[in-house]
C-alpha cells in the first residue's frame, strides 16, 4: 500500500490491533499495521518438544518475560516498588496471544461502575451492555468454547464450540465446590473444541502457553490477521515505532519507525491507533514528545503511565493422595468460581476475585521447589502428579503510584528508552488475597486435599490502566470511544485503556473494546483528512 | 528464530504443521538428551566433568527406584548445552572451580574423593555462600533430569507434545452443573 493512501495506522498486532485492523479493513478502510516482531514459525514452538518446560526455567527465545527472552524485537522492562510484577508479553504478529492461555471470561456489569456501587476508583464511561454485542461477535469470530447459562454472569449466546474437558483435577475441584455449595462454572476459552472456520480443534496436548501449532488456540495470527490481510490490510513486520508524530495543529500525523535493517522511516496516516499493551502504549506515548506535547502525547494531565494495574495472582495448590494428572489437558482453566466476585462489605475489602482451576506444567516446573539431596525423590513423589491448583485473579483497583515510566538508563536495540514498572500491592488487594487463600484452602480441603501449599503471591502481569478511559479530560487519557483527549485523530485501544481491571483475565474485554473502537473510528470517517 | 518469515512462508508452514500433526507424525527429539562429546573436544576437561558428575549426583542422588542425575546422562546434557551456548562455559568452569576450592578449603581434598557427607557439606556451604552459582548447578541438574525420557517413564509422565496424538479425556458432562444452574443470578444487575 502506498503511504499516501493509508487511512489508519495501527501500531501493534496483538489482540486489539488485529481485531481493530480486521474490522476497519472489512468496512473499507485502508489499514497498515506496524509490528516490531515478525511472523512466528509454528515449527519452532517449544510445545512440539518434550523439553518444552526449559523455556520457562531458562532464558531463551520463548520465555514468557521479554527480559529473559531478549529477542531483538523485545524491549526491556525494568521493575520497582514493593511488589514488582513478573511482566509477560510477546512481540510478534499476534502479540501476547502467542503464549496466552486462552482463558476468556468477561467483565461483570458491576466492574464498569465501581465508583457508583462501591465508592472506589472510577466508573467507566461505558457499561457492560455497550460492549456486550462486541463480546458476542468476537466470541463467534474466534469460536470460543464454553457453555452459556452461568448465573454469576449475564446471559450470553450459545458458545460457538462446546466446553473443553475438565479432566481428573477439574472433577476433583467440582467435588469441593459442590460440597460447599459454592458457585462454579466451566470456563470459556479462546480455544476451539471442534473444527471451526478452517481451524483444527484442540487435541488436549496442554502446551498452550508454548505455542499452538494446531491453530486451535485463537491467536490473532491465525484468526483475525488472515482475514484482514485477505481484505487488503498490510502488516509491516520488524517495524519498531519510535514515536507518533504530530502536525503543527496538534493532530496525529503518523509515526517514525525503525525497519528491520535499522533504517529510520516515516509513515503518514489519517488516523493513528496505538495498540501496544499496558506497558508498550504508555512507553510510546511518553516517548512521543514534541513542542506541542512536551510531556508526551495525551499526557497534558500527567496520567499517561499512571494507574498501572496487574492482577495480583496467588497459586494455591492442594496435594492429594490420588493421582491427579493436572498436567493433562488444555493449559489454563477447566473451570472457575465467582462465589466471591461481587463486593460484600463483611469481607473487609471492596470488589472481589475469581478462583480458577489451574492446570500444572510438567515435572520440571513442579520440581522447582523440591529440595535437593537425599529426600528429593520422596518429596517429588508426594507432589507429582498429585497436585490440584487454584489461581486467584484479584480485582486490582487503580492507584496513581503504580505506574509505567521511561527508564532513564535502559534502552532497546534501537536505542529507544525502555519502560519501567513501579508497583506495590494496595491494602485492599492484600486483604482480598488473604481472603482468597483462606477460601481456596477451604475448597481444596473439601475436595479431599491432605496438604495445602501456599507460595508467596506472584503478580503475573496482565497489563492494564495506563492510558485509562474516563468521563472527562481531567481523570483520564482517552474518552469513551478510546480517542486520546486533545488529539482528534489518535486512539489508544488495548488493556491500557481500562478504567478498572476487574477480577477476570482481560483479553476478551480488550478485543471487544477494539471492535467497538473500530466502529467509532469508522463513524468519524468523514472527518478524516 | 528466523527473522525473515514472511506471511507466505508462515501460511505454508502452518499448513504443513497441521497436516503432520493430524497424522501424528510430527515429533521432535529431546534437545541435548544424548551424550555425544568426546574428551578431546568437550568444553569441560575430564577433571571438571568429574567434579560436575559428583555434584549433580548429590543434587539428585539415586534411590532404590530412581537413577541419579549422572546415570541418566546429566553431564552429557550439560556438555551439549555448552556446545550450543558457548557463553555459558565460563559459568560452569567457575562452578566446578568453586566446588573444588570449597572442597580443598574445608577438607583438603578433591571433591570426588570426599565421602558423601562431606560432599553434601561442600554443596550446602556453597548454597549459602554463593547462592547464584549453586542455583546454576541445581537448575541444570533438575533440567537434565526432568526432561529425560527415562525419567519420564519412571515417573509415568507422558509429555504429549503437540506433534503427537493428545491424551484421552472424557467430554464435559453438563449434568455436573445441575445444582448451580438452579441458583438465582448472583451478578449485580445494572
Amino acid at each position: 500500500m502506498k503511504d499516501e493512501d493509508i487511512d489508519v495506522l495501527v501500531i501493534g498486532s496483538g489482540a486489539a490491533g488485529a481485531a481493530l485492523s480486521w474490522s476497519l479493513t472489512e468496512k473499507g478502510a485502508k489499514v497498515v499495521c506496524l509490528e516490531q516482531g515478525g511472523w512466528i514459525d509454528p515449527s519452532t514452538f517449544p510445545s512440539l518438544k518434550p523439553d518444552y518446560e526449559t523455556h520457562l526455567t531458562r532464558e531463551g527465545d520463548f520465555n514468557l518475560s521479554p527480559n529473559l527472552r531478549d529477542r531483538k524485537e523485545d524491549y526491556p522492562v525494568t521493575t520497582d516498588g514493593e511488589n514488582p510484577p513478573f511482566v509477560m508479553m510477546f512481540n510478534a504478529v499476534g502479540g501476547t496471544t502467542i503464549h496466552w492461555q486462552g482463558i476468556f471470561p468477561r467483565f461483570h456489569p458491576s466492574d464498569f461502575k465501581v465508583k457508583t456501587l462501591d465508592g472506589v476508583a472510577d466508573d467507566w464511561p461505558i457499561g457492560y451492555w455497550d460492549l456486550e454485542p462486541y463480546y458476542d461477535f468476537n466470541d463467534k469470530m474466534l469460536g470460543v468454547s464454553g457453555l452459556a447459562g452461568d448465573p454469576a454472569n449475564p446471559p450470553r449466546s450459545k458458545r460457538p464450540t462446546p466446553p473443553l474437558p475438565l479432566g481428573k483435577m477439574g472433577h476433583t475441584l467440582v467435588k469441593g465446590f459442590e460440597k460447599l455449595g459454592w458457585h462454579w462454572w466451566v470456563s470459556d476459552h479462546g480455544i476451539i473444541s471442534e473444527p471451526y472456520k478452517g481451524r483444527a480443534p484442540c487435541k488436549l496436548h496442554g502446551k498452550c502457553m508454548f505455542g499452538c501449532p494446531m491453530g486451535a488456540k485463537a491467536t490473532t495470527d491465525r484468526t483475525y490477521w488472515p482475514l484482514a490481510i485477505e481484505k487488503g490490510a498490510e502488516i509491516r513486520t520488524w517495524s519498531r515505532v519510535k514515536e507518533v508524530t504530530v502536525t503543527k495543529e496538534g493532530k496525529a500525523k503518523g509515526a517514525i519507525y525503525f525497519d528491520k535493517d535499522g533504517n529510520t522511516r516515516e509513515i503518514k496516516a489519517k488516523v493513528v491507533v496505538v495498540c501496544c499493551n499496558g506497558i508498550g502504549t504508555p512507553r510510546l506515548l511518553l516517548n512521543s514528545k514534541s513542542n506541542l506535547f512536551p510531556d508526551g502525547l495525551g499526557n497534558s494531565n500527567g496520567l499517561v503511565g499512571k494507574n498501572f494495574m496487574t492482577h495480583p495472582t496467588h497459586f494455591i495448590n492442594g496435594v492429594f493422595e490420588e493421582t491427579m494428572d493436572s498436567h493433562i489437558g488444555p493449559m489454563g482453566s477447566p473451570l472457575f468460581s465467582q462465589e466471591f466476585y461481587e463486593t460484600d462489605e463483611n469481607r473487609g475489602f471492596k470488589r472481589g476475585y475469581m478462583l480458577i482451576g489451574e492446570r500444572t506444567f510438567g515435572p520440571l516446573s513442579q520440581a522447582q521447589n523440591i529440595p535437593w539431596g537425599k529426600a528429593h525423590h520422596t518429596e517429588f513423589g508426594k507432589i507429582f502428579p498429585h497436585q490440584v491448583g487454584l489461581t486467584v485473579v484479584a480485582d486490582d483497583l487503580p492507584e496513581e503510584t503504580n505506574m509505567v515510566t521511561l527508564d532513564d538508563k535502559e534502552v532497546d536495540t534501537n536505542g529507544i528508552a525502555a519502560a519501567k514498572v513501579t508497583y506495590s500491592l494496595s491494602e485492599n488487594s492484600k486483604k482480598m488475597l488473604a481472603h482468597a487463600v483462606e477460601k481456596s484452602t477451604e475448597v481444596l480441603m473439601a475436595a479431599g486435599a491432605k496438604e495445602i501449599i501456599v507460595p508467596p503471591p506472584t503478580n503475573l502481569a496482565h497489563l492494564m490502566g495506563t492510558a485509562r478511559m474516563g468521563t472527562n479530560e481531567k481523570n483520564s487519557v482517552v474518552d469513551k470511544n478510546n480517542k486520546v483527549h486533545g488529539v482528534p485523530n489518535l486512539y489508544v485501544v488495548d488493556g491500557s485503556s481500562f478504567t478498572t481491571g476487574a477480577g477476570v483475565n482481560p483479553t476478551s474485554t480488550i478485543m471487544a473494546l477494539a471492535l467497538r473502537a473500530a466502529d467509532k473510528i469508522w463513524e468519524k470517517r468523514t472527518a478524516w483528512k | 528464530m528466523n527473522n525473515k518469515w514472511s506471511r507466505r512462508s508462515f501460511t505454508k508452514a502452518v499448513i504443513s504443521a497441521q497436516a503432520l500433526i493430524a497424522t501424528g507424525a510430527l515429533t521432535l527429539p529431546v534437545a541435548c538428551a544424548e551424550t555425544k562429546k568426546t574428551e578431546g573436544d568437550a568444553p569441560l576437561d575430564s577433571q571438571q566433568q568429574k567434579t560436575l558428575k559428583y555434584a549433580m549426583d548429590e543434587i539428585i542422588p539415586a534411590n532404590e527406584k530412581m537413577p541419579s542425575a549422572s546415570e541418566i546422562g546429566g553431564v552429557g546434557y550439560v556438555l551439549n548445552i555448552l556446545e550450543e551456548l558457548l557463553e555459558l562455559t565460563p559459568l560452569f568452569i567457575s562452578l566446578t572451580d568453586k566446588i573444588e576450592a570449597h572442597s580443598l578449603q574445608h577438607f583438603s581434598s578433591d571433591f570426588s574423593t570426599l565421602n558423601k557427607d562431606n560432599r553434601i557439606a561442600v554443596l550446602t556451604n556453597m548454597e549459602q555462600s554463593e547462592p547464584e552459582l549453586f542455583k546454576v548447578l541445581k537448575d541444570f541438574t533438575y533440567e537434565s533430569y526432568y526432561t529425560n525420557k527415562e525419567v519420564y517413564e519412571l515417573i509415568k509422565y507422558e509429555p504429549h507434545t503437540t506433534g503427537t496424538f493428545g491424551p484421552e479425556m472424557t467430554p464435559f458432562d453438563e449434568k455436573l452443573l445441575d445444582r448451580v444452574k438452579t441458583g438465582p443470578p448472583t451478578y449485580t444487575k445494572i
